[in-house]
């Protein structure tokens, strides 16, 4: 009889207990009807992809990132816009593990823009765009010519000296002006990324033919992400 | 007995609050740190035309034509941006001042956004507009506060994009 007032209070703690806990259990409720509601809502999709055949070939999605290499010299000084240069496949692709565009390949580049440096520290400017890969008498397409960057600084353009040029302007008078920006320079031999224009179907070679049912997807391997 | 109640309560309620509050307080630490870069509609790109601040040239506009077109995209004040959403494929561009004009072509591809970055550079009689080709990384470390650029400086085309609805 004593210790009931304490056993009343205990009850009161654990039901407190209780209701403090219940929004958690609430909000993990929605977890597994969301899971029945997907098990029991696409069938018509599921049906569809097992009605599909099996792709014949070997699937290298658009917009994969390729690594190439720039072989030629280029510069903002040197360059013209229209240019095309030589470019060369750097890492070889594969696709389910089997090899679709080898190391060395080569394809072509444009320069899109080019801007010798200039007075009042104006940096010069290049802008290069890859267009394809050809490997068996066939163009692979390519987009997204991207620099490899270090920190802030880019091929793109040479050493900006704008804000040099200003201050002596303002300090030294019209001198500023004559403060050159400078170019950029692209030596044979240097790497830049690139992505595939189209989705590109390749024929699975005899021996991968053979391989059991089952096999996963094709995945493509070379897969990195541009900065 | 009230004491030891509200102890319990207390002592419940504590790590609920504490769950709660945390994910808030990141959201805001990200919304702080990062101007997030709004991505392009399907089929298309965009560019990110900035300017930095900055005294020299500060009362100077930065007026970006396509090339060729007689009105302007956008002006970009000091410390200004704005974005423009175009059809991929090659595209030029000019910025023109008093003495002066400068040009600029890029490749824009779809679904990325490329960065111009806008300078005032010296001249003899008054400042240079010249724009060049720049990278997020650049565009994220010398323009830390971007301020879009006011409505009534934006082509329609542009306006819609920059201020939808």
């Amino acid at each position: 009889m004593v210790l009931k007032p304490v056993e009343g209070s205990v009850r009161l703690i654990s039901s407190l207990f209780v209701l403090l806990l219940q929004p958690a259990v609430v909000a993990a409720e929605p977890g597994p009807v969301v899971a029945e509601a997907v098990a029991e809502a696409p069938t018509p999709a599921a049906e569809t992809v097992a009605e599909a055949p099996a792709p014949a070939g070997l699937l290298l999605p658009k917009t994969t990132p390729l690594v190439i290499a720039i072989d030629k010299e280029l510069g903002s000084k040197i360059s013209q816009t229209g240019e095309t240069f030589p470019i060369r496949l750097v890492n070889a692709v594969l696709v389910d593990g089997v090899e679709v565009l080898p190391a060395g390949i080569t394809g072509q580049g444009e320069v899109v823009h080019a801007k010798k440096a200039g007075l009042a520290g104006a940096a010069g400017e290049l802008v290069l765009a890859a267009r394809y890969l050809e490997h068996n008498g066939r163009r692979i397409e390519l987009r997204s010519f991207r620099f490899v960057e270090a920190g802030e600084a880019s091929l793109g353009k040479g050493q900006d000296n704008t804000g040099v040029s200003n201050i002596t302007t303002a300090v030294a008078g019209p001198i500023g002006f004559f403060i050159g920006g400078g170019n950029t320079n692209v030596v044979p031999g240097t790497i830049a990324n690139a992505k595939t224009r189209n989705d590109e179907l390749f024929e699975r070679p005899a021996q991968a033919e053979t391989a059991p049912a089952g096999t996963p997807e094709p995945q493509v391997e070379n897969r990195e992400e541009l900065p | 007995m009230k004491k030891l109640l509200a102890a319990a309560m207390i002592a419940a309620a504590a790590p609920v609050a504490l769950i709660a509050a945390a994910p808030a307080a990141m959201a805001e630490e990200m919304a702080e740190g990062e101007f997030k870069i709004p991505t392009p509609p399907p089929g298309k790109g965009q560019i990110l035309f900035y300017r930095t601040g900055g005294i020299s040239g500060a009362a100077l506009g930065c007026a970006v034509f396509d090339v060729g077109a007689e009105d302007k995209l956008s002006s970009l004040g000091a410390g200004k941006y704005f974005v423009l959403v175009s059809d991929p494929g090659p595209r030029s561009f000019t910025v023109k001042s008093l003495e002066t004009k400068d040009a600029l072509t890029l490749e824009i591809e779809e679904g990325e956004t490329q960065f111009v970055r806008c300078k005032i550079k010296t001249g003899f009689l008054s400042g240079r507009a010249d724009i060049g080709p720049s990278t997020e990384k650049e565009f994220r470390a010398k323009h830390k506060n971007p301020k879009l650029v006011d409505a009534e400086d934006m082509s329609d085309a542009v306006r819609q994009a920059n201020y939808p609805g």
